[in-house]
């Protein structure tokens, strides 16, 4: 043992784990490169999909039928070209919702610990009355008022997200403050936004931050998907996966499984697909002993 | 003769730093013992691997690969309690390189292993007195409650009453004031020094036949390390305790400890009667208990001259040299070349003083 | 002994405290209700509803023009106040009653559908905490996100097709008074499942206990030979799942909504939902108010909890 002076180890490059994680990233690369491609093309209208081009002679066919490679909904659409169309019904607004809810849940989180006295009074009470309010009730009124628009369901959405994450924050930074580091770098003349931005949001709550943002971007996408089930999610014949699933579901119970399960388990795979992201994120910045 | 109270031999502990993938060498071949009712001091600078020898005894260290090697004997003639088995059988040293993975699933299982015979060992045979009382208390009960819960827990036969009479009565052994009423308090709303009392009465009260302390007095001002001190002794004469005492601080060791071991780099580098550690008049010294030594009692020294430039660029394999090398001011022409090619073994000079410096080779 | 010296005055101060700022809470919560009513479509049902709840008449006479909204709001304020919340539009009965008996419906959904989702990722939690099996637990752990993620109403259809196809069993509520197990049992399961519990709760729980592992005292407890988990227990299991269940139940409110519409179970989601489907403003008003001060008493209890068992609540 003591003639080795090289005491460095490499990684088995057999070992389950190692598999195990190369499967993931690749998986996550997939999925979530394949939303991003398909989001371009169909955004930018690179190849032409008919989404709403009506088959009636494969009303509800089974994946891998002619012509259609996931098979047909109930009206002889091609699911295909429709679950790509629906990314667009997600991405931007999913993400708006889940910047929304960090922004100003980070920055709420960080106020009642830090603002003053009648600023935390404020925030105390405007957090309480959004935990309060039952959600689904505020988007069925807000989309009652104006109208049955995927960003306005966000918006609401991400703004409901906001005591959840503003909760957790404050209740770290509470805990942090009973380490010293907050007062040696207030005394080093830190000031006060960089400690909070860097030392704080950054060093010591990105975990937890990543972690909810994965959390809220499958809570923004299960969000619309139920509200497309009570009819308010994105109108047809506009394709979401939503309501896509929706519409499957009325012909599910005589049998016809395809036209709803392929657009839920898309769901499924790219909602994994981002926590997978940010669990492999997290592993990579986590330093705390494990 | 009797047998000591507790036996360390050969302990070796590795930490794997999992970025790097370096295996980081924390203490290498440390073996030494505790007698009946003696107390054995530790010295050496932070990092040195003090508190981590503290952690393996207690079984508590919790690391990748962590123990490698060595044997921890509680009272020998019940050995076979706590044996470390030899290791090697658990984990194969010499492939390290390559497979990583399998050693900490192997330490783990050991781990396990080791923990369950630490269940008859911990608070019956040895307890701890942490560095930070503050932390090392649980901020959500009374310290009263604390200590009456390690009283329950190691003296099966009393019941709830009794254990806070006995609690109480500690708290008063260790000197604090008003003990009903402190029974009931909070560990945030002691001071540091009421806190290390409480430490101290509740690593004692399940009344151990070793007790180990890890730095009591550092975060302490200078009358209250005083108090603690003097607390410590009187309690080990009344108990007939023995004990580990850890701390960087020469006055520490003076006061307390009959035999002292000096810590380098994860190497025990000197051992001996305290008399002849502190004997800071005396040449026969490891280069670097000098160093200490003169920092502390000859403070006019000027330390800083004193030390020789490091060049860590070139310093060689960890275990192809000397580990004070590199700082030694002391290395003569002879002797240069054995330093720079092996590891001195701890040299013994007389009776019980030993020295890892090829200098005193006879 | 729960009881400590001195503990009676910062319950009491709670207790003081949370009241007031629920009741404000709830009062300004029944404004924002209000005014998002009140600029709804269908204005002449606000107008209507307020003759039915037998204000003076001349005021909101039909010919005297469009409603004053702060008008109408303290007319509505003053009324319900005094516990008359009207009479529904759609059936002619009070609403306070039928909300109340449909909110204990729900209520008993929830608090099951917790329960049974404690009783899961407690152990799923522990098991990757104590790093025994940790491939075990890493499938555990996946395994709980994808059921999470797939969309509520289809895995309920996909239970439903199952029951009816394999055990023949039409697993819906039609008969409102008797309520049996088997119907129970679906909705409870895909609550569990469909509403972010599981994941929420496994992901917030492990977070919290490896943050108290590794704090000095836990060491300590194991040096003295003590039970890890009893000094773990407050601080690493406790507090956060006070928290969490506390927040989560507001969210089981709006998610009741989808399980209660598809298994026909008469709960204050499904009435929330036809009083915004039918304008039925008495309903509508009533029923958030309530499910308010549910979620407001449920953050009580929390915190009344929290104070009892955390000595330094009182020094906060």
């Amino acid at each position: 043992m003591r003639k080795n002076n090289t005491y460095v180890s490499e990684r088995s490059k057999l070992s389950l784990k190692y598999w195990f994680d190369i499967t993931v990233i690749i998986y996550c690369l997939v999925v979530l490169g394949s939303v991003v491609i398909a989001y371009t093309i169909t955004t930018f209208e690179l190849v032409a999909f008919d989404y709403d081009e009506m088959d009636f002679d494969a009303i509800l066919s089974p994946p891998l039928s002619a012509g259609h490679i996931l098979g047909t909904d109930y009206l002889g659409r091609d699911l295909f070209s429709r679950l790509l169309l629906g990314t667009q019904a997600y991405l931007v607004p999913g993400i708006m919702a889940v910047s929304i809810a960090i922004f100003f849940g980070s920055l709420l989180g960080g106020l009642t610990v830090f603002g003053s006295k009648s600023a935390k009074k404020v925030i105390k009470i405007s957090t309480d009355l959004l935990q309060t309010m039952p959600r689904l009730v505020l988007l069925l009124l807000v989309v009652a008022i104006f109208e049955a628009n995927i960003y306005y369901i966000m918006l609401v959405v991400g703004i409901t997200n906001i005591p959840t994450i503003a909760d957790l924050i404050s209740r770290r930074i509470d805990i942090l403050r009973d380490k010293s580091f907050i007062e040696a770098s207030i005394a080093n003349g830190t000031p006060k936004y960089t400690l909070i931005v860097k030392h704080i949001l950054w060093y010591n709550c990105r975990i937890l931050l990543i972690g909810q943002a994965a959390l809220g971007m499958a809570e923004a996408i299960l969000m619309e998907t139920s509200l497309s089930y009570l009819g308010f999610g994105v109108q047809e014949p506009t394709p979401s996966w939503g309501n896509m699933v929706q519409s499957g579901t009325n012909y599910l119970l005589q049998g016809n499984l395809w036209s709803s399960t392929i657009p839920a388990l898309a769901i499924m795979f790219v909602l994994l697909a981002f926590y997978l992201v940010s669990e492999v994120i997290i592993k990579r910045i986590d330093r705390s002993p494990d | 003769m009797t047998k000591p109270i507790l036996e360390v031999k050969d302990l070796s502990v590795r930490f794997f730093l999992e970025k790097e993938k370096v295996l980081l060498p924390a203490l290498n071949q440390i073996s030494f013992h505790v007698n009946n009712n003696e107390v054995l001091g530790i010295v050496g600078e932070s990092g040195s691997g003090k508190s981590i020898t503290l952690l393996s005894i207690l079984g508590l260290l919790q690391a990748n690969p962590g123990i490698i090697s060595g044997e921890i004997l509680f009272n020998a003639n019940e050995a076979n309690i706590n044996t470390l088995e030899d290791i090697s059988s658990h984990i194969e040293i010499e492939n390290f390189e390559k497979a990583d993975e399998k050693i900490t699933k192997k330490t783990n299982t050991w781990n396990k292993l080791h923990a369950s015979r630490y269940k008859k060992i911990l608070g019956n045979q040895v307890s701890m007195v942490f560095q930070n009382p503050r932390l090392a208390f649980n901020p959500y009960y009374s310290i009263g409650k604390q200590i009456s819960e390690s009283i329950l827990l190691h003296q099966p036969n009393t019941d709830k009453e009794s254990a806070k009479k006995t609690a109480i009565d500690w708290l008063k052994r260790v000197k604090m004031e008003a003990p009903e009423l402190r029974y009931n308090n909070n560990p945030y709303g002691l001071s540091g020094g009421l806190c290390q009392r409480a430490m101290i009465a509740m690593a004692l009260a399940s009344e151990p036949s070793l007790l180990v302390a890890d730095e009591p007095t550092t975060g302490l001002d200078t009358t209250i390390q005083g108090d603690i001190l003097t607390l410590l002794e009187e309690i080990r004469i009344q108990q007939k305790l023995s004990m580990i005492i850890v701390s960087h601080d020469f006055n520490v060791m003076h006061r307390l400890a009959n035999r002292v071991l000096v810590y380098y780099n994860g190497f025990i580098i000197e051992e001996g009667n305290t008399n002849n550690i502190l004997d800071y008049t005396s040449d026969e010294h490891h280069p670097y208990t000098s160093l200490l030594l003169n920092t502390e009692f000859n403070q006019h020294v000027d330390v800083i001259n004193k030390t020789k430039d490091t060049d860590n660029s070139q310093s060689k394999s960890f275990f192809n040299q000397c580990p004070y090398y590199n700082n030694c001011l002391k290395v003569t022409p002879e002797i240069s070349n054995k330093c720079q090619s092996s590891i001195p073994p701890l040299l013994p000079l007389h009776d019980s003083h030993k020295i890892r410096c090829w200098r005193f080779e006879k | 002994m729960i009881f400590r010296a001195g503990i009676l005055k910062p319950i009491s101060k709670t207790l003081f405290k949370e009241f007031f700022s629920s009741v404000f809470i709830i009062i300004l919560l029944s404004m924002i209700i209000f005014f998002l009513v009140y600029i709804s479509p269908g204005e002449s049902l606000l107008q209507e509803y307020l003759l039915n709840l037998g204000g003076n008449e001349e005021e909101f006479s039909e010919n005297s023009g469009p409603i004053n909204i702060h008008q109408a709001y303290f007319s509505w304020l003053f009324a319900s106040m005094s516990g008359n919340f009207g009479v529904s539009n759609s059936n002619g009965l009070p609403v306070l009653g039928q909300v109340l008996e449909f909110t204990a419906n729900t209520l008993y959904l929830t608090f099951s559908a917790l329960l049974i989702s404690l009783c899961i990722t407690l152990p799923v939690v522990m098991i990757t905490v104590s790093n025994t099996f940790p491939t075990l637990s890493r499938f555990t752990n996946i395994l709980i996100r994808l059921l999470s993620f797939l969309p509520l109403f289809w895995v309920a259809y996909i239970l439903i097709y199952i029951s009816t196809s394999v055990f023949d069993y039409y697993p819906l509520a039609t008969d409102y008074e008797e309520i049996t197990a088997s119907q129970f049992i679906l909705p409870v399961i895909l609550l569990c499942l469909g509403s972010g519990v599981l994941v929420e709760i496994v992901q917030q729980l492990t977070y919290e206990i490896k943050r108290v592992l590794n704090e000095e005292y836990i060491l300590c407890a194991r040096a003295k030979g003590a039970s890890v988990f009893k000094h773990l227990f407050k601080e690493g299991i406790a507090f956060p799942l006070l928290n969490l269940l506390s927040n989560r139940i507001a969210y089981l409110f709006g998610a009741t909504i989808i399980i209660e519409q598809i298994f026909g179970w008469p709960g204050i989601g499904r009435l929330l939902w036809q009083a915004t489907q039918d304008r039925d403003i008495p309903l509508l008003l009533c029923a958030v108010i309530i499910c308010a001060c549910v979620i407001r008493l449920s953050h009580f209890i929390a915190r009344l909890i929290y104070v009892l068992i955390n000595p330094r609540a009182s020094h906060e």
